[in-house]
C-alpha cells in the first residue's frame, strides 16, 4: 500500500497558496492535480509497482512554485501604460480606505446585532422592536425603560432574527473584504 | 578521436539546446498534441514524454494548459467515464486551430531556412527556400 500522506500535505500547501485565485478556479486546479496524482497512484498499484511519491511530486515542483505559476497572470497581467503607476497608487489608496471603512462598518453592524440579541435575553423588557407612529414605523431600541405607548412586534423572536442578521452581515463583510483585498496587492 | 570530456560536453550542449528549443515551441507542441481529439492532462504528458525534445514535467504542463485556456486557445470539460474518476479533457478551440496553423507554418519555415543555411555552409546544394508569407 502506497502512503498518500505526502500527497495530502502537498495538496494542502498548494490549496493555501492558490488563495489569490477565484475560489472556483482554485478548486478546479486542486481537483485536476489530485485527479492526476490519484490516476498515477492507482495505475502503479494495479501494476504492483512501488511508486516513488517524492519523485512524482517533484515533477510538479514545490507547491509554492506551482501555485506561483497559476497566479502569475494576476500579479503581472498586461504591461502597464505610461502613468499607470500613479493611477495604480491612487486606486490602491482608495481601495485601502474602502477596505478599512467597510471592515469597521460591516463588523460594527454585525456586532451590534449580536449585542442586541444578547441584550434581549438579559433584559427582555428593555430591549425590543416596537410599533410606533400608529404602525407606520418600527423602532428597535435598548432603552432605560419599556416603551410606554407602543406594542412590541416580535417579542423573543428578536433574538434569532438579530443573531441571523448579525451573522449574515459578518459573512457579507468578510466576502466583500476578500474581494477588496485582491485590489490591495 | 573524441575524448570522454568531449562526449560529456556534447551531451551537455544538446541538453541545453533541447531546453531552449522546448521553451520556444511549447505552445506549438501542446496545440499539435490536441489537434486530433480531446486529451486529459496525464495522457497528454505521457504523449509528450515519448519524445526527448517535447518531454516536459507536470509542473510545466498544467499551468501552461491553464494559460492556453485563459487565452481561449483550448477549452476544457470534465468527463467521467463509467465508474472512473472525472478527468479534465482539453480540446482546441477555433482560435486554437488558427494559432496552430500559424505556428506550424512558422515552424516549417524556420526548419526550411535553417536547413538551407546548413546545406549552404557544408557546400551542398541549397535547399529550396520559400519566402515568408
Amino acid at each position: 500500500m502506497i502512503s498518500r500522506e505526502p500527497i495530502q500535505t502537498y495538496m494542502r500547501t498548494l490549496a493555501a497558496r492558490l488563495g489569490r485565485l477565484d475560489p472556483a478556479d482554485a478548486d478546479e486546479v486542486i481537483l485536476e492535480i489530485e485527479s492526476h496524482l490519484q490516476d498515477v497512484l492507482e495505475q502503479a498499484e494495479v501494476r504492483g509497482e512501488d511508486l516513488d511519491i517524492d519523485a512524482l511530486l517533484q515533477g510538479f515542483g514545490s507547491p509554492e512554485a506551482l501555485a506561483a505559476q497559476y497566479v502569475a497572470h494576476i500579479q503581472t497581467g498586461a504591461p502597464p501604460p505610461a502613468g499607470f503607476r500613479v493611477i495604480q497608487r491612487v486606486r490602491q489608496t482608495v481601495t485601502r480606505g474602502l477596505y478599512y471603512s467597510m471592515a469597521a462598518f460591516g463588523y460594527a453592524i454585525a456586532l451590534g446585532c449580536l449585542l442586541l440579541a444578547l441584550a434581549k435575553v438579559l433584559q427582555p423588557s428593555l430591549v425590543g422592536a416596537w410599533s410606533a407612529n400608529d404602525g407606520n414605523s418600527v423602532v428597535v431600541a435598548w432603552s432605560g425603560s419599556p416603551h410606554p405607548a407602543a406594542q412590541e412586534v416580535v417579542g423573543y423572536w428578536l433574538v434569532p432574527i438579530a443573531l441571523a442578521a448579525g451573522l449574515w452581515c459578518a459573512e457579507l463583510t468578510r466576502r466583500v473584504l476578500r474581494v477588496l483585498r485582491r485590489g490591495l496587492s | 578521436m573524441f575524448e570522454q570530456g568531449d562526449v560529456v560536453g556534447q551531451d551537455d550542449l544538446r541538453e541545453k539546446w533541447q531546453i531552449q528549443l522546448r521553451k520556444g515551441t511549447l505552445d506549438l507542441v501542446i496545440l499539435a498534441a490536441l489537434q486530433d481529439r480531446p486529451v486529459y492532462g496525464l495522457a497528454l504528458l505521457r504523449q509528450l514524454q515519448r519524445f526527448p525534445t517535447t518531454a516536459i514535467s507536470e509542473g510545466t504542463l498544467y499551468p501552461l494548459l491553464d494559460r492556453l485556456k485563459r487565452d481561449g486557445l483550448v477549452s476544457a470539460d470534465w468527463v467521467q467515464e463509467g465508474d472512473s474518476r472525472p478527468r479534465k479533457y482539453y480540446q482546441l478551440t477555433a482560435d486554437g486551430r488558427l494559432k496552430l496553423a500559424a505556428l506550424a507554418q512558422a515552424w516549417r519555415q524556420s526548419v526550411a531556412d535553417i536547413d538551407a543555411l546548413l546545406a549552404a555552409t557544408t557546400g551542398a546544394a541549397p535547399a529550396r527556400h520559400r519566402k515568408p508569407t
